[in-house]
């Protein structure tokens, strides 16, 4: 049986600094049945929240306070993403909620 | 003061004449499009005499203003017959600007069709229009190319020049046509692209506009300490923030392919799915990757006073020049669209399609649709520059690709044509973002991004609020938008400063508070806006008397009605919701003393 698991992909920003890293930027990592928040696996990651808006869920921006579920597809959005996007896809909203509401899965 | 400068193609005269009062407070596309709404009668032919050339400098244009050099040009378009503003980056807007020229006007047409011309304005005040036989037929880069050496040697002026030149495809009177200006390295790669002005400068016989800039100065301020001090507050405000400082000048604007990619609105293979598998190799974390290992340039502004710095310089393996670093749209609608997901390939077709006068986005556009025909495979390269090569040689086949994805679906019979008052959609599927579907349906440009970016209240509280995949909340997001768009284009601004004033009110000060110290007139934030409506408002009128009815601002029904993977959402915002857009028009029409 696999292990639960999400998949983490990175942009922008984080991809650079994963690559510095010498670290992959497509990432597969264990969670807890019960999930973590995206702030959490940030710091799993060794992510700078302070570089991080948004985190897409399933395709679905997220604020870091999000709970991740195993099997979920994730993706960490840096600060600065250009155009209308940021509103259109929510990422403005999740910048300014930041890590401090929403404790539930999707 | 700032003058018109008017060139009469039938005539082949030259005059200058005062920037009428009404429109002091006017530059770039407010100026292009109040121009095309008083001067060219809503039914003429694109393509005739009474069409004109509007090419304008942004209001603040030949001013330090940070990012305040962008370049507008409006006509009556042959692709939407619409009102239309294409707009651009390039050097030739603060050439223009420091001349004290607020706008040029191209009307009439030779009388002698086979005749190209150059329009050669110096710095000195003199403006010559002159046969430039050698250059007729000549690709965008070998126009510049010929024209730089020779124009420089017959005046004794270095070769600080702007050139604003049409390709091959607008003199052929393609309606995808598109114009090209020059970067400040000399390289014709920043584009007035979109809605087939090409074709209208085609019709003109102009080849070529050389702007000579050597001794010119910076254009002189009402006050001059209150406008630098507004510099560098606005200048502050974009080093610092995350947009303006940090993404766009390390990855350019293609860093959005990953980030629309995963919220599944990527258009891919004609709008069949909002996911392309192979976005890594035409992502913009990819191409900045490939630039830096084979020397490319990969942070530079495409005008004098650019702080953002978002432009690069796509390089072969021995790191020779072949294009600008492909923009986010460009990437995508030859890229993905098409189903390419080499990044050589996507430069090569970038290339070629800037070299031949050809709008990157409908060309990629068109092919993708040629490719839903069957007649070229989804994912051939090879195929898709044969495209271009029609394009390029004049075929008759090529003739129908350059007329772009409406005429190229109509003529192979093609049932999903992705358009919006027959010009074709940029590179966001409408279905899982249903904001940018409003401002597709609803622009006076026919489907355009760059008719919906912002700075103000009213968006910050909707824009986060509004949940993508609904209809909810979006109308009154894109009328925000689009007005703040029109105002940043009305300037002289990128769009692309808007990011940094969202989050930093001081930026947004600092924009009225350099309008205000440049010109001696009140401006603030009302007045910011009221410029916006102002400029939609000549837009949406004239194509109210062109004909176009609230029955054009919608999508293709295929939007509505076919659900997109991932999401597996349709566009669902009513057919009230976008008429609501333009609720404005009304009174600020009664305001301008226009119908």
């Amino acid at each position: 049986m696999d292990r639960p698991a999400v998949t983490v992909r990175l942009f922008g920003a984080l991809y650079a600094l994963q690559k510095e890293r010498g670290g992959p930027t497509v990432l597969e990592v264990e969670l807890p049945p019960e999930g973590v928040t995206g702030a959490e696996l940030a710091g799993m990651l060794d992510l700078p929240l302070s570089m991080i808006e948004g985190v897409f869920c399933n395709r679905t921006v997220r604020p870091l306070g999000h709970q991740l579920m195993p099997g979920d597809r994730v993706a960490f959005v840096p600060e600065g993403t250009p155009g209308p996007h940021r509103f259109f896809l929510g990422l403005y909203a999740a910048g300014k909620e930041g890590v401090e509401t929403e404790k539930t899965p999707s | 003061m700032r003058e018109i400068l008017r060139v009469n193609m039938s005539t082949l005269t030259i005059s200058k004449e005062p920037l009428p009062e009404k429109w002091a407070r006017y530059g770039g596309r407010a100026l292009t499009s109040a121009i095309v709404f008083t001067e060219v009668p809503a039914d003429a032919d694109p393509m005739g005499p009474d069409n004109k050339l509007v090419i304008a400098p942004g209001l603040l244009g030949g001013t330090s203003a940070p990012n305040g050099g962008r370049l507008s040009i409006g006509a009556k378009s042959p692709l939407t017959g619409g009102l239309k503003e294409s707009n651009s980056g390039g050097t030739a807007a603060h050439a223009l600007g420091k001349m004290d020229i607020a706008a040029i006007i191209v009307e009439g047409v030779p009388a002698d069709k086979t005749v190209a011309y150059a329009l050669r304005l110096f710095p000195d005040g003199k403006v010559d229009l002159v046969p430039r036989h050698d250059l007729k037929g000549l690709g965008t880069y070998e126009t510049v190319a010929v024209a730089k050496g020779i124009e420089a040697s017959e005046h004794r002026y270095s070769e600080k020049v702007s050139f604003i030149v049409n390709g091959p495809a607008g003199e052929m009177g393609m309606k995808a046509a598109g114009i090209a200006i020059t970067d400040p390295h000399g390289y014709p790669n920043r584009f007035a692209g979109r809605g087939g002005l090409g074709a209208v400068m085609g019709t003109k016989g102009i080849k070529l506009i050389a702007i000579f800039e050597e001794g010119l100065k910076g254009k002189e301020h009402a006050d001059k300490d209150a406008f630098i001090a507004a510099v560098r507050k606005f200048s502050g405000a974009l080093t610092t923030h995350a947009v303006t400082s940090q993404a766009l000048p390390t990855f350019g604007t293609n860093v959005l392919a990953n980030i629309i990619n995963e919220a599944g609105g990527y258009p891919t293979r004609n709008f069949s799915s909002g996911q392309f598998e192979g976005v890594d190799g035409i992502s913009g974390e990819t191409m900045r990757e490939i630039t830096v290992e084979r020397g490319g340039n990969v942070k530079h502004g495409c005008h004098a006073g650019c702080v953002i710095q978002c432009s690069r310089y796509y390089v072969d393996e021995d790191g020779h020049y072949i294009t600008k670093g492909p923009e986010y749209e460009s990437a995508w609608s030859l890229g993905a669209d098409c189903g390419i997901n080499d990044m050589d390939t996507v430069a090569a077709l970038d290339r070629k399609c800037g070299d031949i006068g050809i709008d990157t986005i409908e060309a990629g556009v068109m092919i993708g649709v040629y490719m839903a025909s069957g007649k070229i495979a989804f994912g051939d390269g090879a195929a898709a520059m044969a495209v271009l090569d029609e394009i390029g040689h004049g075929t008759d086949l090529g003739k129908v690709f350059g007329d772009g994805a409406e005429a190229t679906g109509l003529h192979f019979g093609v049932k999903n044509i992705p358009v919006v008052k027959h010009q074709g959609l940029p590179a966001y599927d409408p279905r899982p973002i249903q904001g940018i579907g409003v401002t597709y349906a609803t622009s006076t440009q026919g489907a355009d991004h760059t008719a919906g970016y912002t700075i103000t209240s009213n968006v910050l509280a909707v824009g986060g609020t509004v949940d993508p995949l609904k209809p909810e909340g979006q109308a009154a997001l894109s009328q925000g938008l689009q007005i703040a768009t029109a105002m940043l284009d009305s300037l002289g601004f990128c769009i692309f400063v808007a990011f940094a004033v969202l989050d930093m009110p001081e930026a947004f000060e600092a924009i009225h508070e350099m309008a205000a110290a440049h010109t001696g007139d009140e401006w603030d934030a009302d007045a910011l806006m009221q410029l916006g409506k102002e400029t939609l408002t000549y837009e949406r009128l004239f194509n109210e008397h062109a004909g176009f009815t609230n029955a054009d601002d919608r999508l293709p029904k295929f939007f509505l009605e076919e659900p997109l993977a991932p999401h597996d959402v349709v566009f669902t915002v009513t057919d009230e919701e976008l008429d609501s857009v333009h609720s404005f028009v009304p009174e600020v029409a009664a305001q301008l003393g226009i119908k």
